[in-house]
This record gives C-alpha cells, structure tokens and sequence, in this order.
C-alpha cells in the first residue's frame, strides 16, 4: 500500500505507476511458477556453475582450483571434436527440418483430401518419445535396413550404418530430423493461417505463379515464424542427446559424441563432475550467443521483408 | 485458556516422551537399504526373507535402480548413501573408494573366507591397504566355444594363441564363420582387451603408467596386434553388431567361437536351450594362460551408516557358506571363497587355472575412471591405427589423471 501512495507522491511515468498498481493476484498467479523455476533450475545452474571452479568428482571432497578447468578444456580433443560434430549436426539438421517443415505445411494448408487426418499423421513423431523412437530405428538399422541394401546392391547400406564412424551421423541425423520436423510443421501451420487470402487473389489477379506467390506473399508474411522456427530448431539440435543415446552411444569410438552426451559421459560415468560442469558452462554461453545471434539477424530480415 | 503450570506442564511433557520412547523400542524395526545392479534379484528376496525370519527387529528394503551407477552417485552427493552396496569391483568403485565413502574392511573377519587374490584386487584398484568391499561373487572371461561345431571341424578347443588363430582359419576354410565379435557396443572390447593385456601386459603397468615409467605405447602395442588379428576372422558387419544381436546369433550356431565373459552364458542359453557351449581359458599367448577373474559382486558398506550392528549382522548372514552358495548357484558365477572351483559344466576347463592360482584382475579395473579406454579400441577395430590408439590412450590418462587431482 505505502509503495503506491509513494509512487502517487513521487512524478513517476505513467507506465510505471500503471505496474504498480497491478492487482496482487496476477502476482501471486506467477509465483509458484517462479519459485519451482528458481529451485529446479536457477539454483541447480549456480551450483553447477560454482562446481566448475572446483575439482569435485561428482561425490567426496573437492578443491577450488581456480580457472584450470576452464583452460584444460580448451585443449581437450574430444571437447573439440564434440563441438564439431554438434554444429555440423545442428547446422545440417536446422536447414532440413525448416526446408522440410514448410514444404509440408504448405502442403497441408492447400485444399486437399483427408487434410485432417493427414495433419494428425504428420504430427504423430512428435508426441511418441524420442528414446522408444531411437530404439525402435536402432533395431531397423540393424536388421531392416541392410536387408534392403543387399537387395538393391547397394554396398553402402548392405550393413549397419549405425556401426560405420563415417556414416553413423546420418543415421542420426534421419532420426533427429524424421521426429523434430513434426513441431516445426505446426508451427509453420499456424503461421500459414495467418496470411490473408485475398493477397493470393490479388496474386492470381495479377498473373503471379506459384513460385512467385511463394517468394513474395507467404515467406515474408511468415518471417517471424521462420525466425523461431529456425531458433528453436538451432537450439534443439545443439543440445541432441536422446538421440544419440537410443542409436549409437555416441560410437564408433567418439565419432558421433555430441557435447551434452559427452557432458553427461563424463560428468556422471567418468568421475570429471567440476570439469563437465566447466564445459556445460561454456556450452550455455555459447548457445545464448548462437541463439541472439540468429534471432538479431533473422529479425533484421523480417523488417525488411 | 489460562497455561497449565510448568511443572504439570514438564511432566506430562516427559510423560509423551517415554511413552514414545517405550513405543519406538516396542516396534522398532531397524530398516536397512541394500543398493544392487539387476542380478540376482529373487535369491536377494529369497534370501532376505530368511534374514528378517532370524531377525525380527530388522528389515532389508531391496531397492534396485535404474542406471545404478548414476544413481548412487546423486545419493553419495546428498550424504544418504544406502546401508549396503552391492555393486562390481570396477572403475567405478574405485571412484566411489576414493572418495571416501565406504566402510574399510581390511580387519574384518569376514574376509577370512575370501581368496587372497580378490582381496588384493579390491586394495589394488584403491591402491592401499585399506579392503572397502567384501568380495562376493567374481567372474570370468574366456573363449566361448559351440562345441558341436568344433567336433564337426575335427578340432579340440584352443590351448595356445597358435591353435586359436589355426582353429580359426580351418573354420573359415570350411566355409563356416569362425567367430562373433559384437563392437556395435563398445564396452565388449573390454572383456576382449582384458583376456590378452592380463598374459601379456605387468600386472604394475597402471602403477607405473602413473608414475610416468610406463606407456600404452610401448605395453599394449602386442596385445593392439593380437585384437586386430582375431577381429579379422569375425562374421560380417562386427561394427554394425550388438551385443544382444551377436549373442543371440551365437546361440543360433552363428559362428564357431565368442569371446566374452561368463555373464553371456545364460544370455546364449536362454537363445539357445539346447546349445553345447563350453569355455576354456583365453589362448592368449603360446604358454600357460592366466584367466582374468574380476570381483563380479562385492558387497560395500556406508561409512556413516546409524546402523553399524545390523549391517554386520546381515553381512555376516549373507557370507556364510550355505547361503553364498544358494546365490552362486542362482546366478552361475564362480566363487571368491577360498577352496573353491567353478562347478559349472560349461568352465569345466577352467576349473584348473583356479585351483592352480593362475587367475588375476581383469587389468582395465586399475584405469582411471574417464579414460573410456573401450571407445579408443572400438574406433581402433574399425581403421585399425595403432598409433592413434595407444597415443590416444597414453595423452588421455595423462589428462584424466590431472584434471582430477
């Protein structure tokens, strides 16, 4: 109460006195939210934070060793490697499930037959779980697969991809993508709806092909859902683990190792808590960094468009 | 309502308590939590009922996680580490050892029982002389054998690494596969690394390796060759393999031999009921062989537990003689107890090196934990650079071994 007297004495601008006055109900709506928020995943990212100064082993007693961590995972190979093969992954991942998305919700926003049904077909990888799925893949590579590549005389896939360090990616790749493009499309969809559908006429009016109505109505009329389509995948794919778990283990040897698998490797099996941590760490700033970078960029194009 | 007098007050209050007090002591049942892998489950139940039968006033909660390691770990964190542990003498007790968590048992009667060879096992992983665990079952690698498909081939199982690899190439001459590699998953390469390293690299290479006297490079170059050589008469498609695929087709008469521990055995069987296996010692050199025999099961106590008398009770019940023997005969593994052989059929040729002695620790226990050694010789089976792996593995221990001090 004496907040808002003081705030009504003092010449405040409107706005803020506007939240001031808010009603304490919206307030306490929010608060649980919050605090579960804070206990489960703030204060457990300062604890990991705090550990990556440490060399606590994940049990036992532990020392501050400064910044060693830090410098020691900057020459650490496998961290290296584990980087590349995220981004390449992220990277290839991001562009096909977007490409794929699009063209399939444009297709599933077109009059056509059984457009219900086959949205909920479409949308079905996204609600099984992601493990069950890989399991399930893992299996057919093994068995399935290599059948159809002994028919078709097809060397390549004539044995378990999953088993080759220079092709297990893509096996990976196919699953993460084949399961995430559901998300993508709905939202494609729902920005899709959006448009209105007197521009097309207009469109067709003026003699524009379909190419043309593509390239100059729906893609600029849908930017920002491209925008966080792109972001959430980016950042999706940057973090792959189940995946990965359900396939490969992150085998042959370390090829197919993404950074929260090794994270979770070596943080929980191999007894280096403090210096997984320092690593996650750094994985956090360099996903923050990724992801405004992307949004900053992709916004400027929005404006433009 | 006016406040009853202190004194009233105290004594009824002194009352409640001793009423309490008498009433906890009445019922009280000491709970114990006994921590274990997914072995053995029923004979834990079967076993621990007798137990609470002779005891009354304890009880045993039988908790069997999910992920067991990684889940001990979050209760070592949280200082609620579980009465009694069952758990394997590897890597990642010599973590937990370490750390400082478990009871020492190196002046306990109980290791009496126990051969010498598993006691100085568990003090050699820790590397003291402190026992943080009471050995209670082992197991133990070897090669696997279809002994149908031997006969057909007019061979006897393979005493010596010669015999092995000409066993191997008659196999394939006759058209047959000779053996079952599974490197899709890349702890098998362990078993398969420890069978050759325990003959031919020192039992000391860890010590030494950390005291900078010793490399991979220079003593694991031999038994590098001796893997890729035997990979090379694996079926198709090794990498591409899992363990429960290349098992399961083992036991279909898949191949002549495989290469694994005893802990496959029931896996083949259960494929396979009718299947004749037979195990012999690894023929990992032309001379006598040891056979790599790690402690399967030790059962490790908290430190800190509020019930020190009663988890001695029960190790004390679990130890005896009758009652190792109801739970190695469920699980068909060998025996730590002093005077004792496989009594198994299928190792019945490996009844001699244990009565002789020749048995050791599988070596990968003494690596630290984060060396993964197994994804180095998964990716090393498959472009078979020698120089990759064992550079590989001599930098990362350096680095491990650091980054934790």
């Amino acid at each position: 109460m004496s907040a808002i007297s003081r705030a009504e004495v003092s010449s405040t601008s409107p706005p803020l006195r506007r939240r001031r006055r808010g009603n304490p109900t919206y307030l306490l709506m929010a608060l649980p939210a919050v605090v579960l928020f804070f206990v489960f995943h703030t204060y457990p990212a300062i604890q990991g934070i705090l550990y990556s100064f440490t060399n606590f082993k994940g049990y036992g007693d532990f020392d501050f060793v400064g910044l060693r961590n830090y410098l020691q995972i900057f020459q650490d190979e496998r961290v290296l490697a584990a980087y590349r093969f995220t981004f390449g992954f992220a990277v290839l991942a991001t562009v096909l499930v977007n490409v794929i998305a699009l063209t399939v919700a444009i297709g599933l926003n077109s009059n056509i037959r059984f457009r219900n049904l086959l949205r909920a077909v479409y949308f079905l990888p996204n609600i099984l779980s992601v493990l069950i799925v890989g399991f399930i893949f893992n299996y057919l590579f093994a068995n399935l697969v290599p059948q159809i590549g002994q028919a078709l005389g097809v060397a390549g896939l004539s044995k378990n991809i999953l088993g080759d360090p220079g092709l297990a990616w893509t096996g990976i790749l196919f699953v993460a993508v084949w399961q995430a493009a559901a998300f993508n499309i709905i939202l494609y969809l729902a920005g899709l709806q959006t448009i209105p559908y007197d521009l097309y006429e207009s469109a067709d009016i003026d003699g524009a092909g379909p190419w043309q109505k593509f390239r100059n109505i729906t893609f600029p009329m849908i930017a920002a859902f491209f925008t966080i389509n792109m972001v959430l995948a980016m950042k999706g794919f940057l973090q792959v683990f189940d995946q990965i778990v359900a396939l490969t283990g992150g085998g042959p040897g370390t090829s197919t190792e993404s950074v929260s698998l090794l994270i979770y490797k070596g943080g929980f099996d191999g007894g280096q808590f403090a210096y997984q941590s320092a690593n996650a760490v750094i994985f956090l700033i360099v996903l923050v960094v990724v992801s405004l970078a992307q949004t900053r960029f992709l916004q400027r194009r929005e404006v433009e468009a | 309502m006016s406040k009853p007098h202190p004194t009233i007050r105290r004594t009824f209050l002194g009352l409640s308590l001793l009423l309490l007090g008498a009433a906890s002591s009445a019922s009280a049942v000491t709970e114990l939590e006994f921590y274990v892998g997914n072995k053995g489950i029923d004979t834990w139940k079967a076993l621990f009922a007798a137990f609470e039968k002779q005891n009354p006033d304890i009880k045993v909660n039988l908790v069997v996680p999910p992920d067991f390691v990684a889940v001990l770990k979050t209760r070592i964190v949280k200082n609620k580490l579980p009465d009694i542990v069952a758990m394997g003498g590897d890597t990642n007790f010599k973590g937990f050892a370490e750390g400082g968590v478990f009871k020492d048992y190196a002046a306990d009667p109980l290791l009496k029982s126990v051969k010498p060879i598993y006691i100085q096992q568990i003090q050699s992983i820790v590397g003291g002389k402190q026992v943080y665990g009471i050995p209670y079952t082992a197991n133990t690698i070897g090669l696997i054998y279809n002994a149908d498909k031997l006969k057909q081939l007019g061979l006897t199982p393979p005493k010596t690494y010669a015999q092995f690899i000409a066993a191997l190439k008659k196999a394939r001459a006759a058209g047959q596969t000779p053996l079952t590699l599974t490197l899709k998953d890349a702890w098998v390469t362990l078993p398969f690394m420890n069978a050759i390293a325990v003959n031919t690299v020192p039992a000391t290479f860890a010590a030494q390796k950390n005291a900078g006297k010793a490399t991979f490079k220079a003593a694991y170059s031999g038994v590098a060759d001796k893997m890729l050589e035997i990979a090379g008469y694996a079926q198709n498609d090794p990498a591409g393999t899992s363990f429960a695929d290349g098992t399961a087709a083992f036991a279909r008469g898949g191949s002549v031999f495989y290469i694994q521990g005893d802990w496959a055995l029931p896996d083949i069987l259960a494929a396979n009921p009718k299947i004749k296996l037979g195990m012999v010692p690894f023929p990992a050199t032309n001379g006598a062989n040891t056979v790599v025999s790690s402690v399967d099961l030790l059962l490790a106590s908290a430190k800190d537990t509020r019930h020190p008398a009663e988890v001695d009770k029960l190790l004390k019940f679990l130890t005896s003689k009758a009652n190792v023997t109801t739970y190695l005969r469920a699980v068909n593994a060998p025996s730590v107890q002093v005077g004792t052989v496989p009594t198994d059929p299928i190792l019945s040729a490996m009844k001699a090196p244990y009565s002789s002695g020749k048995i050791a620790g599988a070596p990968f226990n003494l690596f630290p934990p984060g060396l993964n050694a197994e994804t180095f010789f998964q990716a090393y089976l498959q472009d078979k650079n020698k120089a990759k792996l064992l550079d590989g593995l001599d930098k990362t221990w350096t680095d491990v071994v650091r980054r934790s001090n």
